[in-house]
C-alpha cells in the first residue's frame, strides 16, 4: 500500500521536472547569447535614452583565455584572461562597431561598478550578411582573490542611420581564484626565512646542549698584562748587528772630566 | 520488481534537469576567427610569426572553410617565410577549434596596420549561401629597424672583446715599462759602514 503512494509521489516528481520545457523557449529574438542570463541589456546613455541591442545584430562571446572558464566561471588572479566576442549582421543595413566596455560588478547589485576597463575602440564596419570577431584581454587584479564579481562585456555600435546600440556580450558572475602554479618572489622568500630560522633554531640548540652536557664551567682565560720585567724577555733580533754592542755605557762622571773626543 | 521500479523513477526525478533549460538551438554553425601574433617584437629581415584560431561555438559543423589573409601583407611590405596565407578546412566541428600559424619577414620598418583576416564557410551541411567572418584585428604596430633591436637583444661579445682588449693595454702597457726599469737597476746591499 505504501509503496504505491511512493510510487505516485516519485511519478509526480518526475513529471513536475518536465515542466520548465514549457518555458525555457524564450531567446530573444535576433540575440543569441551563450551561458548568459540577461539581467540588463539596456543602458542609459548621458541624454538619459534607453539603448538598447538592435534586433538585427546577434553577439556571441568565447573565453579563449583560460579555456574552461566558459563552464568553471573562474578567471585567475594576476594571469591574462582573454575573449572573443562574435558579432554577427543580420539585417540589411551597415553596422559600425565602436568599441567593446567590460568592467567587474558587485554580484549583489550589478548596478555597482567595482573595476571599469579601458574600452577597446574596435571602429569596424560590418556589412550584412556578415561576421566580425573583436577580442579584448584583461587580467583581474589579486586583490579580488576569492571574491566573486559580476563580469559585463558590452559592446557599443551604430547602424547606418547613426543610431546607438548596446549589446550584452557576457553578463555573469564569475570567481577570482588564485595562481597556483606560478613559482614566484613571494613564496621563495618565505620559504628562505623558514630555513633561517631553522638554521638559527638548531644553532640555539647545539648552543644550549653543550653548555649542558659540560661538568664544569669553562673559565675564561684572561691574559694580564705584566709589562717588561727581565731583560730576557726582549729580543734584539731587529737591530742589526754591527749597532748593539757588549760594551757598557760610560760611567758618568763630572762634564769637565771627560776628554773631548778626538775628530778623524 | 516494484522496488527497483520505484528506484529508478526517484533517480530519474532526482537526476540534474540542466538538459531542460535550453541553449539556443542555433542549427547552424558559427565561426570566431582570432588573428594574433606570437613574436613579441616586429623587426625589420627578421621572422614574425602569426597564429590564426578559429573557434566553432554553433551546433552544426562548418563546411568548406577558407581562411584568407592575403590582402593583410602585400608582398612589398613583407616576405612569406612559411606556411600560406589562404588555407582552406574541409569541416569543422561544432565545439572544434583549429589554429593556422605563419611566418612572415617584414621588409621595412616603420608603423603597420594589421588589419583582418577573412573567413568564409557555409553554416550547415546543406546551406547554399556562403557565410563570411573577419577575424580580429591586432591593429597599428610598429616595425623596429634591425639596429634598433640588436642594440638591445643582440649578444654583445665583439663590445666585449673590445673592452678587454683596450683594459688590457691600459694594465699591460705600464706593466711592461715598469718590468723594464726593474731589470735594469737591480736593488743592491747597503754597505757597511765602518
Amino acid at each position: 500500500m505504501s509503496s504505491r503512494w511512493l510510487l505516485a509521489l516519485f511519478g509526480l516528481l518526475l513529471i513536475s521536472t518536465s515542466f520548465p520545457l514549457i518555458y525555457a523557449d524564450d531567446a530573444a529574438d535576433g540575440e543569441v547569447q551563450d551561458e548568459a542570463d540577461v539581467k540588463a541589456d539596456e543602458t542609459i546613455d548621458e541624454s538619459g535614452l534607453l539603448i538598447s541591442a538592435s534586433p538585427d545584430a546577434s553577439v556571441t562571446f568565447l573565453f579563449t583565455e583560460p579555456v574552461g572558464a566558459g563552464e568553471t566561471l573562474e578567471l585567475v588572479a594576476g594571469r591574462v584572461t582573454k575573449f572573443l566576442i562574435g558579432f554577427a549582421n543580420r539585417g540589411e543595413k551597415d553596422f559600425t562597431v565602436h568599441f567593446s566596455h567590460t568592467s567587474f560588478r558587485y554580484p549583489m547589485d550589478f548596478s555597482y561598478h567595482v573595476q571599469n576597463f579601458t574600452a577597446a575602440r574596435y571602429q569596424r564596419t560590418v556589412a550584412p550578411k556578415q561576421e566580425a570577431t573583436f577580442d579584448f584581454a584583461l587580467i583581474p587584479n589579486e586583490a579580488f582573490i576569492g571574491r566573486p564579481l559580476g563580469l559585463v562585456v558590452e559592446v557599443h555600435y551604430s547602424d547606418g542611420d547613426n543610431v546607438p546600440y548596446v549589446s550584452t556580450a557576457f553578463n555573469q558572475t564569475v570567481n577570482i581564484i588564485e595562481d597556483e602554479s606560478v613559482f614566484n618572489a613571494e613564496s621563495a622568500f618565505l620559504i628562505l626565512t623558514g630555513i633561517g630560522f631553522l638554521v638559527l633554531l638548531l644553532l640555539l640548540g647545539q648552543h644550549l646542549l653543550s653548555r649542558f652536557t659540560r661538568k664544569q664551567p669553562q673559565r675564561v682565560r684572561q691574559y694580564q698584562e705584566t709589562g717588561t720585567g727581565k731583560t730576557g724577555d726582549l729580543d734584539f733580533e731587529w737591530i742589526p748587528k754591527e749597532l748593539t754592542s757588549e760594551k757598557k755605557s760610560p760611567k758618568m762622571g763630572s762634564p769637565r772630566q771627560r776628554k773631548p773626543q778626538k775628530t778623524n | 520488481m516494484r522496488l527497483i521500479f520505484i528506484s529508478l523513477l526517484f533517480v530519474l526525478a532526482s537526476a540534474e534537469d540542466a538538459e531542460f533549460v535550453t541553449k539556443p538551438v542555433l542549427n547552424t554553425a558559427r565561426l570566431l576567427v582570432s588573428k594574433q601574433s606570437l613574436s613579441q617584437y616586429a623587426v625589420e629581415n627578421m621572422d614574425y610569426v602569426i597564429q590564426y584560431d578559429i573557434f566553432n561555438i554553433g551546433d552544426q559543423p562548418a563546411v568548406q572553410v577558407v581562411l584568407d589573409d592575403r590582402n593583410s601583407f602585400p608582398t612589398q611590405s613583407f616576405e612569406i617565410v612559411k606556411g600560406l596565407l589562404q588555407v582552406r578546412w574541409e569541416r569543422i566541428a561544432p565545439g572544434e577549434n583549429v589554429t593556422h600559424s605563419i611566418t612572415l619577414r617584414p621588409r621595412n620598418y616603420g608603423v603597420f596596420n594589421y588589419t583582418a583576416a577573412a573567413a568564409s564557410y557555409f553554416p550547415n551541411e546543406n546551406a547554399k549561401e556562403v557565410r563570411v567572418v573577419y577575424s580580429t584585428a591586432p591593429g597599428e604596430g610598429y616595425i623596429y629597424r634591425l639596429k634598433d633591436y640588436e642594440r638591445r637583444f643582440s649578444s654583445k661579445v665583439g663590445v666585449w672583446i673590445v673592452y678587454l682588449g683596450a683594459a688590457a693595454a691600459t694594465i699591460f702597457l705600464p706593466y711592461f715599462l715598469w718590468n723594464k726599469i726593474q731589470t735594469e737597476y737591480p736593488a743592491t746591499t747597503v754597505r757597511k759602514q765602518k
